[in-house]
């Protein structure tokens, strides 16, 4: 009797699974405009590791054409390409490729790149210590000294003659529904950020909820209610040591919300530039790229700082 | 018969491992930098007016204060009668182990205050340095610290 269902249940899988392989989404292979431009062996890195999904040049081998595996394929490829895509790196401006470069970089040595089910099926795409170390000294190399910088100090001069004229009365709103939050300057200090990657300085501010969490120990996850803001600001270096904040960049909120915020982890997302505080992104879609930097720090409730107890 | 079975821990086993676990809140506290109890930046309900890094030492500084701290650092220095209150906080920086690029606060080198009080004009400096915060009695060396708190520039917060 039960010999028989096992069968029955066996052959209908059987069937169902080759009936599949019929549905086949397209990958398909557009133009390469531009290709990443790096030293040999960090691209080699990159193309061994990455491209399958990050690039045009897309291998897909006979074994990941099986369904129903070929339809998660598809999909990796397709978000993959969308966030980042080594094929079209001309279609970035300079400062964007250097953060594609840091934020990938940072990916594999936090053991989310390449994806683990690619990795498991693909040994070859693993990343080695070594190779990781190459990509760091890279990037390492390709800093250059902030010292004196006069564009700098001349934007931070604009700022502070035009900052009161340029306050608004009404609060901006982010293109996903979030309301600037002015009241983040009497927040707490949680931590600071000295970004040497992009050459800004970041204050960490945690609101009353945040900073009760952090002294009882409810930090992961974090509480409904807890908001984080991040500031960022330019670099300004006097040659002697001394290194103090130049212009405003942005402000960026994360505001805690399980059910409100759950197609975005639990939080909700929003990026406000420069003194007039216009909010970031060409459709609510932006948070994608929130998300996506934020996704290795998956066990810590996606928030990256560790905050300081105070 | 038992195949079935088999295959459900095969399958259930290769999914719990693939499940990787919630981080422990207390590893994610930077315990280095953090205040000791004796000392609670939090209760002085005073805001950031300033942070600030020096390359040579590899510190990093937030500087924090009342409403006539922000007065008397934007006029560059001590209006005769308001009283204020700031508030200096210093770290050892670190490298930030959650991405390669940034450096975050360290071990806690030191806290200095520097307070105004109501019609009197003498400012008065104190320090307290290391993990516990010990009160540092060498007046040393306080005038250019005085000096030099006073020279800093508050932050451009929209
Ligand atoms: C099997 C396909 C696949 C491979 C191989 C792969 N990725 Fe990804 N990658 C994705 C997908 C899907 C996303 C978007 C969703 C996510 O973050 O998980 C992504 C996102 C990213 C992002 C974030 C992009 C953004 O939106 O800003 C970076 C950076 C990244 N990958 C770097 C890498 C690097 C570096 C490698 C090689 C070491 C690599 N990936 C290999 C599929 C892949
Ligand atoms: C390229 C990677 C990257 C992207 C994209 C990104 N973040 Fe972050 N975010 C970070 C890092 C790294 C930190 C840790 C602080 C630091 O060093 O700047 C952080 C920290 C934060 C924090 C403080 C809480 C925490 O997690 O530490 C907020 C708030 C925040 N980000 C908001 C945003 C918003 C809003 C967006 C999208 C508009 C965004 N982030 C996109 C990398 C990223």
């Amino acid at each position: 009797m039960m010999k028989k269902f096992f069968l029955t249940v066996g052959a209908g899988l059987t069937v169902i699974l080759l009936g599949l392989q019929f549905f086949r989404p397209k990958i398909d292979h557009p133009l390469l405009t531009g290709d990443l431009d790096a030293p040999k062996e960090v691209k080699d890195v990159f193309v061994r590791a990455c491209y399958d999904c990050h690039s045009n040049e897309t291998n897909v081998r006979w074994y990941d054409k099986i369904q129903p595996v070929y339809w998660q394929v598809a999909a990796d490829v397709r978000e993959g390409r969308k966030g980042l895509n080594f094929s079209h790196w001309d279609k970035l401006a300079p400062a964007d490729r250097k953060a594609k470069l840091w934020e990938a970089v940072n990916q594999i040595e936090a053991g989310a790149m390449p994806i683990k089910s690619y990795q498991i099926v693909h040994p070859d795409s693993k990343v080695s210590e070594k190779e990781l170390s190459k990509l760091k000294a890279y990037l390492l190399g390709q800093l250059h000294s902030i010292t004196n910088d006069t564009a700098k100090l001349h934007d931070r001069d604009k700022q502070l003659r035009t900052i009161n004229s340029e306050k608004q009365n009404d609060l901006p709103v982010s293109l996903n529904g979030i309301t600037y939050i002015p009241d983040y300057k009497n927040w707490q200090v949680i931590s600071t950020s000295d970004r040497f990657d992009n050459g800004t300085m970041r204050v960490i501010y945690g609101n009353d909820v945040a900073v009760k969490a952090v002294k009882n120990g409810k930090n992961n996850p974090w509480p409904d209610g807890t908001i984080f803001a991040k500031a960022a600001w330019d670099k300004l270096d006097d040659g002697k040591g001394n290194i103090s904040a130049g212009a405003f960049k942005q402000v960026e909120f994360m505001i805690k919300d399980s059910k409100k915020y759950k197609s975005t982890n639990g939080w909700g997302f929003a990026r406000f530039k420069t003194p007039k505080l216009v909010p970031y992104g060409k459709t609510a879609m932006f948070t994608t790229e929130c998300t996506n930097c934020h996704q290795p720090m998956k066990n810590n409730d996606f928030v990256f700082t560790f905050p300081i107890k105070n | 018969m038992r195949t079935p079975y088999y295959l459900l821990a095969i399958i259930s086993v290769s999914l719990f491992t693939s499940c990787e676990q919630t981080t422990p809140p207390a590893e994610l506290i930077n315990k280095k930098a953090s205040l000791p109890g004796t000392f609670s930046i939090s209760d002085l309900h005073q805001r950031l007016l300033s942070s600030f890094y020096n390359t040579k030492d590899n510190t990093n500084t937030v500087l924090y204060g009342d409403k006539g701290a922000e007065a008397a650092l934007q006029k560059h220095g001590i209006s005769a009668s308001s009283p204020f209150s700031l508030t200096l906080v210093t770290w050892h920086q670190q490298e930030d182990p959650h991405w390669f690029g940034a450096r975050i606060p360290g071990d806690l080198i030191s806290v200095e205050r520097l307070t105004k009080a109501d019609g009197d004009d003498r400012l008065s400096y104190q320090k307290l340095a290391g993990k516990q915060l010990i009160a540092i009695k060498d007046t040393v060396g306080n005038g250019d610290r005085i000096r030099f708190i006073l020279a800093q520039q508050p932050l451009i917060q929209p």
